[in-house]
């Protein structure tokens, strides 16, 4: 098999005495498509954000097997400065990669994203859900091998979020996705695997299927009942 | 679009860089009629009198820009715009474009201004007594040194914290605080030692506060004066400047300029440990 595209070995993040991941291990291979479910505070965040370089990990290992700036991070509310426009603000996220994607790929990007009709608007006054379609168009542009998505769809509408999960499943065959959500029909919807977190720990990794308990059971129900154990029992 | 390009439109398209051109202009504008009425009142006014009032002036552009270039420099003080920046461009590369932009901006605003004073000066009072291109282009390259020791200082100061409004406070006490502080002692000093009748052009080599705040590197700044050299002064061997006459010596604040020299290296690598360790 090839190597993964990430690799994550008993990774750990502590501030203090808190421990906000506690070895955490992942593997994700060309094209998968992986979830990361867990209440808030768990961890999540805090994980991409060692993964995309932005906190430093008290212990563990991290391996990449794509180019660094092939790795890029969607955090939860972009944000940009209020006086560029949308135009600008992606042809800036462009710049590092200006050898490889060519300038008609902004509007492309922008088009794709449901910005077009606001691309020489000003990002100043945007709403959260307009800001998370741009900062889709920001990662986009740089045409990532490894994306990471922290909560994509929290500030979107319903077909935002339709839109969304339809990129996501359009990456498939270019790229590897690790996104985090509270929205657990959407990891149902695209994710081929999941890890389900909390406190920082790893309570489930593996397929999306794999977490039910029985075939009546629902994706929900299991991963409630993994975060609540108190559940199985009412 | 590259990073100094939206730098640039950060600044000009907003309050922030047309604020600053204004000012500059109007220390220009301050300086000719303030002139026109000494003249109008006295009967005599020179050219380099208001290039004298046009520096003291622009100090209110100084302070602008600081505040400018601060909030500039403390861009972790919003988290999300500052992921979208630190995962495409090193922090380095945010930084350098930063300096590349206000530093020169800065220098360029300020002599735009000395040239349009001068220009109006030249026009409508009194230049018999010319300025010495020598010693102006001597001026220039000390205020460049000088301008370049605010880089460091500022980058320190904006590293100190992640907010924009603690690291432009920081920034300003350490600018205006530090010779504030200065003045009240060298008063006191004077004052216990029974010299405070001493005139005050000659305070800093009377007084023991004042003469280790020589070693302060902004006093560099001090040789600003340097601009404004007539052939006059030249031949007397003093130059005067707001009342104060002064020995015309070109090492004048050499002090300031070592501790210039050996601090900004400090400063630069103090504040590129704090940046490069910042977590988001």
């Amino acid at each position: 098999m090839n190597r993964p595209v990430l690799e994550i070995s008993n990774l750990t993040k502590t501030y203090g005495k808190l421990v906000a991941v506690a070895g955490l291990d992942l593997k994700l291979h060309q094209g998968a498509i992986h979830g990361l479910v867990g209440p808030n505070g768990s961890g999540k965040t805090t994980m991409l954000s060692i993964v995309s370089g932005l906190k430093r990990k008290t212990a563990g290992e991290i391996a990449f097997g794509v180019p660094a700036n092939k790795v890029m991070l969607m955090p939860d509310t972009p944000d940009f400065s209020p006086l560029l426009t949308v135009r600008e603000v992606v042809d800036l996220a462009r710049y590092p990669f200006r050898e490889d994607v060519s300038v008609d790929s902004v509007e492309q990007i922008i088009e794709r994203v449901g910005l077009g009709d606001s691309i020489d608007r000003r990002v100043g006054g945007f709403s959260r859900g307009m800001k998370q379609r741009l900062g889709l168009a920001t990662a986009l542009i740089g045409e990532p091998q490894l994306l990471l998505l922290d909560e994509p769809c929290s500030a979107l509408d319903p077909l935002g979020r339709r839109e969304m999960m339809d990129a996501i499943l359009q990456l498939k065959s270019k790229s590897t996705v690790l996104f985090s959500t509270h929205i657990l029909s959407d990891v149902e919807d695209v994710c081929d695997s999941v890890t389900v977190i909390n406190d920082g720990k790893a309570l489930y990794e593996g397929t999306v299927s794999g977490i039910k308990k029985s075939e009546d059971q629902s994706f929900e129900d299991a991963v409630l009942e993994l975060l609540q154990p108190a559940r199985r029992t009412e | 679009m590259t990073l100094w390009k939206a730098e640039l439109i950060h600044l000009f398209r907003s309050w922030r860089g047309w604020t600053l051109v204004g000012i500059y202009l109007l220390a220009s504008f301050l300086a000719s009629i303030v002139g026109y009425f000494i003249e109008r009142a006295t009967g005599s006014f020179t050219h380099t009198g208001a290039l004298d009032i046009y520096i003291a002036a622009s100090i209110v552009g100084l302070l602008l820009f600081v505040g400018i270039v601060v909030s500039s420099l403390a861009f972790d003080s919003n988290k999300d715009a500052s992921i979208f920046l630190r995962t495409r461009f090193s922090v380095k590369q945010i930084l350098v474009a930063k300096i590349l932009v206000y530093f020169p901006l800065s220098s360029a605003l300020f002599f735009f201004g000395f040239l349009l004073t001068l220009i109006i000066g030249l026009l409508i009072f009194d230049s018999s007594d010319p300025l010495n291109w020598n010693w102006f282009m001597w001026g220039f390259l000390l205020e460049i040194v000088a301008g370049i020791f605010y880089v460091p200082l500022m980058l320190f100061t904006s590293s100190i914290f992640r907010g924009s409004v603690a690291s432009v406070l920081l920034t300003l006490a350490v600018m205006i605080g530090i010779p504030a502080i200065g003045a009240t002692l060298i008063t006191v000093e004077l004052l216990m030692r029974g010299l405070i009748e001493t005139p005050l052009a000659q305070w800093e080599t009377v007084s023991y506060v004042a003469q280790v705040l020589l070693w302060w590197p902004a006093a560099l700044s001090d040789t600003q004066v340097f601009l404004t050299v007539t052939e006059s002064e030249i031949t007397a061997g003093t130059i005067a400047s707001f009342g104060q006459t002064f020995e015309l010596d070109a090492h004048f604040r050499w002090k300031p300029l070592v501790t210039t020299i050996i601090s900004g290296p400090i400063l630069t690598l103090l504040a590129w440990y704090r940046y490069s360790r910042r977590e988001i």
